[in-house]
């Protein structure tokens, strides 16, 4: 049921993508709403099934980070520039696509494992959620800046803000993370994989404060979104670690 | 210009940690590493003096105290970790102290309907006053504390000699034959276990007949693995609250 209504979800949003690309903004906004709709429903159903809140694994906090994307996109940020919007879509299609391909072992619900079981969690976990969300949110106009010669500086300030939600969000997280893994290893920081990509992160993206140019800004935001996509799927895959359930 | 070298800094400092952390992780917390952030800190604090920029300068003094902070945590942390089979008790010194600590009984407690485990949970004994431990929540013995972190799969032994049999986990010691025998260690690769036989030690392999003593392995059990910290690093959750509420303030004033 669940799988099906996010096949369903993912065909919507790549009718929603085509729409918009052939320039019938009206029929893609529409679909993006609709189709936000049975995000939703896959939400709800997954936290129901699973009886917690969806952060405990991959496939869970993916499809939350999606969804909360999308809110973003749809309510706080109405985008008049439709080359932004286009980005956007095809951002949160991309991150459905990777959903769907996650193996079904991954996408299995399985109860919270002792560590997770804090309240911790219900902090640390939505912080960096938020996080990425402002972080995508801004690369989306860093993309514009880099790739295309239309001019969006009219935008710059709300990228401004993204950018410092992002910094604000990821010192929260690590510090709720800080104060969790003493809670429950004993350290405060253990400098493992996923710990040091966090700080990674941050040290990128404090680039972005010195005097540079709005170029150089918006490749700052790209690479952090990028060693972000490291930190979510790299290091979760690739590294073992202390963070090895996310 | 000097801005200029503090990005080739944090660029270079990124990359080390980068490759680190994939080609070997415990490089990160070696002396080596320790030495590099300390250095990038130490960088960032000169700096403050020539930048011009106020909000910079604000910036590298609370990356340069958040680095300090990771180091200081790692150098003053003192861990270690036991594996307590039920029953079995330990001298340990605790901040200082010596204390008795015994653990009376371990259970893995399981989601419902489900093979997962949910929580560990250890009844301990510390000087007699009993408390119970579990995941997320550490006991405190002044400033040290002991944490569940897991369990372990242990193996017991049954020794025996002509007219009397004990059966040990590592770690104990019981009477056997009217002498005092300690199970001190067991050598998977060569089938040895060392012993201490009245304060002697012995080595034994398993199931040798021509020996006094007499092992057999026995059953599997689930054993506790409790952890012990030397809590120093208070001053660290401080110095990151400061850090995200000074980012908050700033970033307040700076764009929003």
């Amino acid at each position: 049921m669940e799988y099906i209504l996010l096949l369903i979800l993912l065909i919507i949003y790549a009718v929603s993508n085509l729409l918009s690309l052939f320039g019938k903004r009206v029929g893609a906004s529409a679909l993006q709403i609709f189709g936000s709709l049975i995000h939703l429903a896959v939400l709800i159903i997954r936290s129901v099934n699973a009886n917690h809140p969806p952060f405990t694994n991959m496939y869970e906090t993916l499809l939350l980070l999606s969804f909360l994307l999308q809110v973003k996109f749809l309510i706080f940020q109405r985008v008049k520039s439709e080359l932004i919007a286009n980005i956007q879509r095809a951002i949160v299609f991309l991150m459905i696509v990777v959903l769907a391909l996650l193996s079904p072992e991954s996408r299995a619900i399985s109860p919270v494992m002792p560590a997770l079981n804090s309240f911790w969690m219900y902090i640390h976990v939505p912080s960096y959620l938020f996080a990425y969300v402002s972080l995508f949110s801004a690369s989306s106009m860093a993309m514009i800046h880099i790739f295309s010669k239309k001019s969006i500086y009219n935008y710059d300030r709300q990228m401004d803000i993204d950018v410092s939600l992002t910094f604000v969000f990821l010192a929260i997280g690590m510090f709720t993370g800080a104060i969790w893994g003493q809670l429950s290893w004993g350290n405060f920081w253990s400098w493992d994989p996923k710990e040091t990509w966090a700080l990674i992160n941050i040290l990128v993206l404090s680039l972005y404060f010195y005097k540079v140019d709005r170029k150089t800004q918006s490749w700052i935001v790209l690479i952090t979104a990028l060693t972000v996509l490291f930190t979510y799927f790299g290091v979760t895959y690739l590294l073992s670690g202390l963070h090895s359930y996310s | 210009m000097m801005q200029k070298v503090n990005k080739t800094m944090v660029i270079l400092l990124v990359l080390a940690l980068a490759l680190a952390s994939i080609v070997h992780p415990e490089w990160l917390s070696s002396k080596l590493f320790m030495g590099i952030y300390l250095l990038f800190a130490l960088f960032l604090i000169l700096s403050i003096f020539i930048i011009p920029d106020i909000f910079i300068k604000i910036l590298h003094l609370l990356l340069a105290i958040l680095v300090i902070s990771f180091v200081m945590i790692k150098i003053s942390n003192v861990r270690e970790s036991y594996v307590f089979a039920e029953g079995e008790s330990y001298e340990l010194i605790a901040d200082g102290d010596s204390i008795t600590f015994t653990l009376e009984d371990f259970t893995i407690i399981d989601a419902d309907n489900e093979n997962v485990s949910m929580d560990y949970v250890s009844n301990v004994i510390i000087n007699g006053k009993e408390t119970k431990l579990s995941v997320n929540h550490p006991i405190s013995y002044k400033r040290s504390r002991f944490y569940q972190s897991g369990y372990k799969t242990v193996q017991s032994f049954v020794f025996c000699t002509q007219n009397d049999t004990v059966k040990l986990f590592n770690g104990q010691s019981k009477q056997l034959g009217g002498q005092i025998i300690k199970f001190l260690e067991y050598d998977e690769l060569f089938g040895k276990i060392a012993v201490s036989i009245d304060r002697d030690l012995h080595l034994i392999s398993i199931a040798d007949t021509s020996q006094k003593i007499f092992i057999l392995p026995s059953e599997f059990r689930e054993a506790s693995v409790i952890e012990y910290v030397e809590v120093k690093g208070h001053g660290f959750m401080f110095v990151l609250g400061i850090f995200s509420i000074m980012m908050l303030i700033f970033i307040r004033f700076k764009v929003l």
